[in-house]
């Protein structure tokens, strides 16, 4: 895990409350994020966090469309900036 | 339940809204019947008016409704208020506050106004039933209200505590706060606006929150979510704009 896990910690929990969990564990598979639904908490995940947030970002767009990425999108810029990370283009 | 059907969610007050399983935001429009009258809360979105007929229908005589209350004068609450206006009593009044009222005139309305903002807030129904409306500007619209219900102490709050969400059901679960900042990030314009709204609000004693979009609020999700809200950061300076 890099510096990015809180940032994506909170995205995914915000999915859950948008797309809901069902939705939400189809968006993490094959990501290689681990989630433990129960405590809400991000377990690991191997690959470039900012990298993942990108490809988080297109699956949430393609499941659910525009609210689902714009109810994640103030929060997500929020916490990069207070954060210092560099945000992926589709949250820009 | 039966989202098929009108749904009481407290006495007198009906859920008259439309489930859609594809939808990331609901409509509520709600029905409160109240001795030989009624009155509609926010029951304008055109795509759902057959189906809101249809539970009005199932509930009272439209001819018993005297009054539409607009929160706001967004589409979702107001397109369809035309087409209802000649299913309601002759006697109709639209209630808003007059900065809603002055947009909502033109969506070719012809009943007249009752605005709140003129009457103390208050609106007295023929049983003596007291309706109260809270001011909460720009929460999104200018002349954005809410209205409380003393008898059942239930607060419709239009856009307030509303939420985005594709896993939707009536009475809100347990990922529902992240749902409703989910909406109020991107549409309450700042943390100060929205702030101030809330606590006008929480003065009021409130057992359920019934919103426009999303699901309700009851027992110990009321307080949470005011604690929420009272401390979201939200709105245009936290939204880059991509100018060209």
């Amino acid at each position: 895990m890099d510096q990015y896990k809180n940032i994506l910690e909170g995205l995914i929990k915000r999915q859950m409350g948008i797309l809901g969990r069902a939705k939400t564990e189809k968006i993490l598979a094959d990501t290689g994020i681990r989630f433990d639904f129960l405590t809400q908490s991000l377990l690991d995940y191997q690959a470039d966090g900012k990298q993942l947030m990108q490809l988080l970002g297109e699956r949430i767009l393609q499941t659910g469309g525009e609210v689902a990425l714009i109810g994640a999108r103030v929060s997500v810029i929020l916490r990069s900036s207070r954060e210092g990370l560099e945000l992926p283009k589709i949250f820009l | 339940m039966d989202y098929n059907k009108p749904i009481e969610i407290a006495p007198g007050f009906f859920w008259i809204g439309v489930y859609d399983e594809e939808a990331g935001f609901h409509c509520n429009p709600y029905l409160l019947v109240d001795g030989d009258e009624a009155v509609l809360f926010d029951p304008g979105t055109r795509p759902h008016f057959r189906a809101i007929v249809r539970k009005i229908l199932e509930v009272v005589n439209p001819l018993r409704i005297t009054r539409i209350v607009l929160h706001h004068q967004d589409p979702d609450l107001c397109a369809a208020v035309p087409d209802l206006e000649p299913l309601c009593s002759p006697d109709l009044t639209l209630v808003s506050a007059w900065r809603a009222g002055v947009l909502i005139s033109y969506y070719g309305v012809r009943s007249p106004f009752y605005y709140v903002d003129r009457n103390n807030y208050r609106l007295t129904l023929r049983s003596g039933r007291l309706l109260t409306f809270i001011p909460t500007p720009f929460c999104h619209c200018p002349g954005s209200i809410v209205t409380y219900d003393e008898k059942t102490e239930l607060l419709l709050s239009s856009d307030l505590f509303g939420a985005f969400s594709y896993d939707w059901s009536l009475y809100a679960g347990e990922y529902y706060m992240e749902a409703m900042k989910a909406f109020h990030e991107p549409y309450m314009p700042s943390p100060e606006i929205l702030r101030r709204a809330v606590q006008r609000i929480e003065r009021r004693r409130i057992s359920t929150i019934a919103p426009q979009h999303g699901s309700i609020l009851r027992g110990a999700q009321v307080g949470e979510a005011l604690q929420v809200l009272k401390n979201l950061d939200c709105g245009d300076e936290f939204i880059p704009l991509q100018e060209s």
